[in-house]
């Protein structure tokens, strides 16, 4: 079973691997409380696309996770749940745990 | 004395759909002579043995088994440099008398394939800052033959969606294009009759049958690297345009 460690560390590559392209001012805070979505986010739609991505792959090729995290529940949430890290984390865990 | 040259398409990773036959089958072979490493996805079995060949049984119109070819071929090959969407089906007949199932059967392989095939390449492609996503469509779309409803619709609707995509995918370094083939001398084409075939290629400014070496032509353009500049491109085979 994945931890809450360790998909905290997958959604800190994937912003990792964002740094790793952008110049030193433009570098993006990597904690839980990263804003990922909507009018406070540190990255734009491109990067967000990258992040959710990178997410989706690692999930499935380091855990044989296969997981949409862009599915109609995910889009359909009052509250969003790519508004942070944190939140993206959360739902990840709410989805394992609903499999 | 002349050396030959280095193969084209040495240390690439290629998608092709729908290699079993047809056009599929002479373009992987093609780049696996140009020496490529080739995946190919079709619904049946391979039917191409070389060292440098991959085959996975898909249908390219199931969202989820598409997803898991590209993960497959991530943890294989790390990375997919080329994509080729070839696979399509083709039923030509009147519009009052098309079997419901044959028409979604289409809109799902020539269309939602396209789409799914596309993405989950693009979402390998981006980590490389590198990627060409081919389409190939068909002189259909525009020419609209009677017979061709369903089939010219979502070729026509495929060509639309790489316009979108080519947007979406550029700040990844991806381009999307469009090779539209006019006839070529496959099994597909003798899905139709002959006198409608016929009759279509003596329209064309140019009035024969497309060839194998026009399509690569076209493909080598497309996928190079120097053709980063272009995208949301449809070339017309045979002088047929929109």
């Amino acid at each position: 079973m994945i931890t809450r460690e360790e998909v905290d560390a997958i959604i800190f590559g994937a912003l990792a691997a964002l740094n790793e392209e952008r110049v030193p001012k433009d570098q993006i805070d990597v904690s839980t409380s990263t804003p990922l979505f909507g009018v406070d986010a540190a990255i734009d739609s491109l990067g967000f696309v990258s992040v959710i991505s990178d997410v989706e792959l690692a999930l499935n090729i380091d855990y044989g996770l296969d997981i949409s995290l862009a599915d109609d529940r995910a889009l359909s949430r009052a509250q969003s749940p790519y508004a942070t890290a944190e939140t993206l984390r959360n739902y990840i865990l709410e989805l394992i745990a609903d499999q | 004395m002349t050396t030959p040259q280095d193969p084209k398409y040495a240390g690439k990773v290629v998608v092709v759909t729908g290699t079993r036959k047809g056009l599929g089958r002479m373009l992987a072979d093609y780049f696996l002579d140009e020496g490529a490493q080739v995946i190919g996805l079709s619904r049946g079995e391979s039917s191409i043995s070389h060292p440098n060949y991959d085959h996975h049984r898909v249908d390219v119109g199931d969202a989820a088994a598409v997803r898991s070819v590209f993960v497959a071929i991530s943890r294989v090959h790390g990375r997919v440099d080329i994509v080729v969407n070839n696979a399509a089906i083709l039923t030509s007949i009147h519009a009052m008398i098309m079997p419901a199932p044959r028409a979604e059967e289409m809109l799902r392989t020539n269309f939602l394939g396209v789409f799914y095939v596309s993405r989950e390449a693009a979402k390998l492609m981006r980590k490389h800052k590198f990627g060409r996503v081919i389409n190939i469509g068909s002189m259909a779309a525009v020419l609209e033959p009677v017979g061709d409803s369903v089939y010219a619709a979502t070729k026509a609707a495929s060509m639309t969606l790489m316009g979108v995509l080519a947007k979406e995918f550029a700040g990844y370094g991806i381009t999307v294009n469009t090779l539209s083939v006019s006839a070529l001398e496959t099994d597909m084409l003798d899905e139709l009759p002959r006198e409608k075939v016929d009759a279509v290629i003596a329209s064309l400014p140019i009035p024969r049958l497309a060839t194998p070496a026009d399509i690569f032509n076209v493909v080598d353009f497309f996928a190079s690297p120097e053709s980063s500049y272009i995208t949301a491109q449809t070339v017309f085979l045979g002088g047929v345009h929109s």
